[in-house]
């Protein structure tokens, strides 16, 4: 019998899987592990020259079939760029949504949305981790354990109480390009009035190395990292699964959809569909770890528990195009990046209970058709606007706090037309507080980028489900229902079964989520080797 | 289905001149692709910006303001991006040498945008097509 099985290799799963592995156990990971059709190019181009001179370029910006166009109309099309549209690939058929407002991303690939993150890599404060539902010390310890493991860079600045909490000393900042140095310029002068409005400004903190090469190599400014998913300086799950097969310890199996699991005595057996062979496989183990995601493993853990409606909570998110005039129709030269250049972190109380989080993008790279698109202007006269616009554009992606309502919630409905029998059907509505708490916070950002000298253009709001962080269907309680988790991660009326994604957060701060996932992946997996 | 009027139409309009073979076959494919097939009132709109060329930058805002996710409208969007992505597209979206005065062009691009928008809700509203 299999000691440890570990559902998923995304950020929580290959964090998982390394926590056991260190404390000298063996590890199953089961996982679908999509790998898809390898479209990364050798590179070294920047996206200017690429641009000027290969005939091939519709290849590498469009994709061959136009893969970035098919998905126009989905939430956050523009992230999934031709090299990361595998990420998505398959979900359509084995994670089927039924009609619903809540339109999430998901991912059944090796390495799971970790592919693509954008990499800024944020803590909860303490406040926030009660309000998760985290227990604090051994979080702040985890996030000083991945800080080892991953290289965070940038943060040690304005805001660092905000970005890294001072736990630890980041790397040096990956460089700023001439978009941000402006920004950064006004920033240093107008920190105080930022104060005065409720912000903090500063660096992003990203999971990458531009000191000290723990995930390979040191980062190399380039401006096509939107395009890329290989970005060797970066901290990919997929690189550390691989790392640790190689250890011999983590026996990898893909292909493998788990379906459920059910405890029998004191083993845990968990039924899957090989989406090769299309028969039904199961696997025997001592303790079971589901990490396949908040949504994913609500799926399973509905299915195996007979429970069909859970909660769900997910950062509403707007955007905020903003032009810096003084930029307006400057050459377009030199190095330009796609990553986060600034975190803006907006908590007028400052009590750093419900933060509100922008990240700042120079997106030279996000192609002119995609942001004509975005106004209601023809595409010919978009043409000649962005001339003007595309050297002074930002962008900011601003997430919302979130806790969970009842007007939040997933369904497991049954549909025998689909592979799995079922399908999960969403709702998403905002109560009205909370939309008048989203405007307000919309506008303070439009003030605090006015600031920094970047004029606000426009807010979009985006559907529900694209900010891409999604948590809280097994919320964490100490001795609640099926559909629950116990704080140190077993799902209570369970005796072997853990979860270390974010199915448990009962809230979700605005600063990206991933690093504190990462750090309850560990603390979960570590209480599970133990118990 | 796709016609070489409508490619020309796309082409000149976004580019400001004839197109070859090669690009054509890169639309055709897209369209195809993309499933990008035609309500009927789409064609109406369509077919009536063959007949009158001129008038292609106004129906284009019309679709933006009134259906923005209509596949016409991503029609235009394909040609937008087939063309940005030649190495000779470049210069039509990105500037290698500073624009002068760019503030005054960015005015009267907008008061430009302004009068076509009027033009394309008239448009819209005389034809119902909105
Ligand atoms: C473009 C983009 C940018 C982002 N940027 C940031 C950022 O800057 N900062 C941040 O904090 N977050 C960011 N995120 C969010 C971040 O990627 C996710 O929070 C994180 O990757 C979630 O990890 P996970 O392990 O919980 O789940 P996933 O990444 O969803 O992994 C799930 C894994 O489980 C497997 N799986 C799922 N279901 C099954 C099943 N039934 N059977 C077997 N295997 C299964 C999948 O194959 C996959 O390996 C971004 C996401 C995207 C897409």
């Amino acid at each position: 019998m299999i000691d440890f099985v570990v559902v998923g290799s995304g950020c929580t799963g290959a964090i998982a899987a390394k926590t056991l592995i260190d404390q000298g156990k063996n590890v199953t990971l089961l996982d679908v592990g999509h790998v898809g059709q390898s479209k990364e190019e050798n590179n070294q181009q920047s996206f200017i020259e690429k641009r000027e001179s290969d005939p091939f370029q519709q290849d590498f910006f469009l994709g061959k079939q136009f893969e970035s166009l098919a998905n126009l109309n989905q939430a956050n099309p523009s992230h999934l760029t031709p090299q990361r549209t595998f990420i998505s690939e398959l979900v359509e058929k084995y994670l089927i949504w039924d009609a619903g407002d809540f339109n999430p991303i998901e991912s059944l690939a090796k390495g799971g949305l970790g592919n693509a993150w954008g990499l800024g890599s944020y803590i909860y404060s303490p406040q926030e981790l009660k309000k998760a539902g985290l227990e604090i010390d051994t979080t702040l310890d985890a996030y000083r354990w991945l800080h080892e493991l991953l290289s965070i860079s940038g943060g040690n600045d304005f805001a660092a109480t905000y970005s890294t909490g001072h736990l630890y000393e980041p790397e040096p900042a990956i460089p700023l390009d001439f978009n941000g140095e402006r920004l950064w310029q006004r920033l240093q002068k107008n920190q105080k009035q930022l104060a005065n409005i409720g912000f903090s400004v500063g660096r992003a903190p990203l999971a990458i190395s531009t000191e000290n090469p723990k995930n390979g190599k040191l980062y190399e400014p380039s401006d096509l990292d939107f395009y890329s998913t290989g970005i060797t300086s970066a901290f990919r799950p997929i690189n550390l699964i691989e790392q640790l097969e190689q250890t011999g310890k983590l026996h990898y199996i893909s292909q493998q959809l788990v379906l459920r699991f059910e405890e029998v005595e004191d083993r845990v057996v968990v039924h899957t569909l090989n989406i090769e062979t299309g028969k039904h496989d199961q696997f025997a183990c001592k303790k079971l770890i589901l990490a396949a995601g908040a949504l994913s493993t609500a799926r399973i853990a509905m299915r195996s528990t007979g429970v069909t409606k859970l909660p769900v909570i997910c950062n509403p998110y707007s955007f905020i195009p903003s032009v810096q005039i003084g930029l307006l129709g400057s050459a377009n030269c030199g190095y330009q990046t796609g990553l986060a250049q600034f975190a803006l972190y907006y908590d007028p109380e400052r009590k750093h209970e419900e933060v509100a989080m922008g990240s700042l993008y120079s997106y030279r790279s996000l192609m002119g058709f995609r942001l004509t698109r975005e106004f209601p202007v023809g595409f010919k006269s978009g043409q000649e606007f962005l001339k003007l616009l595309m050297p002074a554009l930002n962008i900011t992606g601003v997430f919302h706090p979130e806790s969970g309502s009842e007007t939040k919630y997933i369904e497991l409905v049954k549909d025998p037309s689909n592979i799995t029998g079922d399908a999960l059907r969403g709702s998403y509505q905002l109560t009205k507080e909370e939309i008048k708490r989203i405007k307000s916070t919309e506008k303070a950002f439009k003030k605090a980028l006015k600031k920094l000298g970047a004029q606000p253009i426009k807010v979009k709001q985006n559907p529900a489900g694209a900010s891409i962080h999604y948590g809280g269907t097994l919320p964490f309680a100490e001795n609640g229902s099926k559909a629950s988790t116990h704080p140190k991660g077993r799902l209570n009326g369970f005796k072997q079964v853990f979860i270390a994604d974010g199915s448990g957060f009962q809230f979700l701060s605005g600063k990206g989520l991933t690093l504190t996932l990462m750090a309850n992946a560990h603390n979960v997996a570590k209480h599970a080797a133990e118990h | 289905m796709t016609s070489t009027e409508e490619f020309e139409l796309l082409f000149r309009y976004l580019k400001g001149n004839h197109s070859d073979d090669n690009l054509y076959a890169r639309y055709a494919n897209g369209v195809t692709s993309l499933q990008l097939s035609l309500a009927p009132k789409e064609q109406q709109q369509l077919l009536w910006c063959i007949q009158h060329p001129v008038w292609i930058g106004v129906v284009d805002y019309g679709l933006a303001l009134h259906t923005p996710s209509s596949n016409l409208r991503k029609r235009f969007a394909l040609a937008a991006a087939i063309i940005e992505c030649q190495p000779n597209g470049v210069e039509l979206y990105l500037n290698q040498k500073r624009i002068k005065s760019p503030v005054f062009k960015t005015f009267i691009w907008g008061i430009k945008a302004a009068m076509t928008m009027v033009l394309a809700k008239m448009l819209f509203l005389l034809k119902r097509w909105s």
